[in-house]
């Protein structure tokens, strides 16, 4: 995972709520797995993207990822996830008090 | 149609709910007393209450100490067929259905699945998660989740419980306030009776104990004050100085069958049948119980079980200690059984677990069949001088040969329901 464009601690944390909250087994998770082949249905793919939110204390815009798109990899979320830190972080790098 | 041929119909009907049986296969709880049969008994026939004190702290307003009885129960483990987040009154509906169905050997492949039905009752649902969320909400900037709806909404254990088990039949949420539970099960044994359904799992469930509701039922000026240094005591049924419930939670599920279901698929349940079922409504005011209501109803539970009121080997009373509830009670148990028949009133330990309470009072009523004991009316020291009855107090009862138990069920808006169990005679 040498090329992968996200931290190994912002997956193991989606990871971690997949398993502890969604009774997804630990084996089915990995980066190129699409959300939809995780076994959830759209609502609680709706709750686990809100669980993120939470973790994260941010907000990932839908028309950034929408987790009802097909497709979409937990690599895809981690991407999501480090941009939109770094969205919620520069305001306050760009114009230091 | 002339009404005696009518008439004969009737009869004719009520002869062949006698020839079939509606019996109870599984029990399953989640109480403040215990969530095994073995615990839930331990409490029951040494009444031990659960009632503890707990301190309703809300900002803005003057702490108050509550009475309460609470379950030692993690909702947290209990998992949702559709892994979605579950209230926690449903996770404890879903625990004790999956005992009482375990204990029934209910196993996939056991019930046609359009012949399982869910008869489920719940007097405020998911008002704990709304108090929960809505708090969140409003104090904290949390959003609502996308589920939100679904674990409130008042048939959420019964969708779950249909879920579960793969039921197809009639899935169906009773809300009757405190009788909602012992509704659910009645109407259960008619669709039995009705051969609309041959098995179904039943029971009811509340789990309330959050600040908003706590607060509403305080204001009521229903629930009775934890005494210094004994909150155990804080609920005293049919006591002189009775002063109001404690407020409870948990759940209680039953499996019950058709005779001809459980024969065909060869379990062998204990010999316990639902043999009597009748709820009507006081009609007269939404929180003052009327006791020609609940005489009706008891009177209409007995014929409806086809035996006379000296069949009758204990009542376990609805006895919520309010002034007013046990006056009522009293009177009607009075005036239907006279004074012979010995009464019980098990909310003094496990506290008053709303629409869940006519499920665990079932389950209290089948544990005196089956011990043959009735249990203790804990906190009973000094009976009301104005009741004139036999209330079981300081130990348990030896009941030897005992056949027929009722259990009683009021509720605010009027409604009663009184469920009738028995034992199978030569099983």
């Amino acid at each position: 995972m040498s090329s992968a464009s996200f931290s190994a601690p912002v997956f193991n944390s989606i990871a971690a709520i997949l398993v502890n909250s969604f009774d997804v087994a630990p084996a089915s998770i990995a980066p190129k797995v699409p959300l939809s082949e995780l076994g959830l249905d759209s609502l609680a793919l709706m709750e686990f993207v809100f669980a993120v939110e939470d973790a994260f204390h941010l907000r990932l815009p839908e028309d950034k990822l929408d987790p009802r798109e097909a497709g979409i990899t937990l690599e895809r979320l981690c991407e999501a996830i480090e941009a939109q830190i770094r969205c919620d972080v520069a305001p306050s790098m760009a114009a230091p008090a | 149609m002339s009404s005696g041929a009518a008439h004969s119909l009737l009869a004719a009907s009520f002869r062949h709910a006698a020839a079939e049986p509606v019996r109870v296969t599984g029990l399953g709880c989640v109480t403040p007393i215990g969530h095994t049969v073995a615990s839930f008994d331990d409490a029951l026939f040494n009444g031990r209450s659960a009632v503890r004190a707990q301190t309703l702290a809300i900002a803005g307003f003057d702490p108050v100490e509550l009475a309460v009885a609470s379950c030692d129960f993690d909702s947290a483990g209990v998992r949702s067929s559709s892994r979605l987040p579950l209230d926690r009154g449903t996770a404890m509906a879903l625990s004790a259905a999956r005992d009482a169905a375990a204990q029934a050997g209910l196993r996939t492949g056991a019930v046609d699945p359009e012949r399982l039905g869910i008869f489920w009752g719940s007097g405020l649902a998911g008002a704990g998660t709304f108090d929960d969320t809505t708090r969140a909400l409003y104090g904290e900037q949390r959003r609502m989740r996308p589920t939100t709806v679904l674990t409130v909404m008042p048939n959420a254990a019964v969708a779950e419980l249909a879920l579960q088990f793969g039921a197809q039949g009639a899935a169906l949420a009773y809300a009757c306030a405190c009788a909602s539970s012992a509704v659910a099960i009645g109407e259960a044994m008619r669709a039995i009776r009705g051969g609309w359904i041959d098995v179904a799992i039943v029971g009811g469930h509340e789990a309330m104990l959050t600040p908003g509701v706590m607060a509403s039922w305080h204001a009521m000026r229903v629930t009775a004050p934890p005494p210094p240094g004994a909150p155990e005591r804080a609920c005293r049924p049919f006591s002189g100085d009775r002063a109001g419930f404690a407020l409870g939670e948990g759940a209680a599920a039953l499996v019950l069958e058709s005779q001809a279901h459980a024969e065909a698929r060869g379990a062998q349940p204990a010999p316990f049948v639902l043999a009597g079922y009748a709820t009507n409504c006081d009609g007269t005011h939404i929180t003052n119980p009327d006791t020609a209501g609940q005489v009706r109803a008891m009177r209409a539970a007995l014929r409806d079980a086809g035996i006379e009121a000296s069949d009758i080997g204990h009542i376990n009373a609805h006895g919520t200690a309010t002034s007013a509830g046990d006056a009522a009670e009293a009177a009607s148990i009075r005036e239907v059984f006279g004074n012979a028949v010995p009464v019980s009133a098990t909310k003094a330990i496990h506290g008053h677990v709303l629409g869940g309470g006519g499920a665990i009072e079932l389950i209290a009523t089948l544990r005196a069949l089956a011990r043959e004991t009735l249990p203790p009316i804990a906190n009973l020291q000094t009976p009301d001088a104005a009741f004139d009855l036999d209330f079981v107090r300081g130990e348990a009862r030896e009941a030897r040969g005992i056949r027929y138990a009722l259990s009683n069920s009021f509720a605010f808006g009027g409604t009663n329901a009184v469920l009738i169990a028995g034992r199978v005679a030569g099983d």
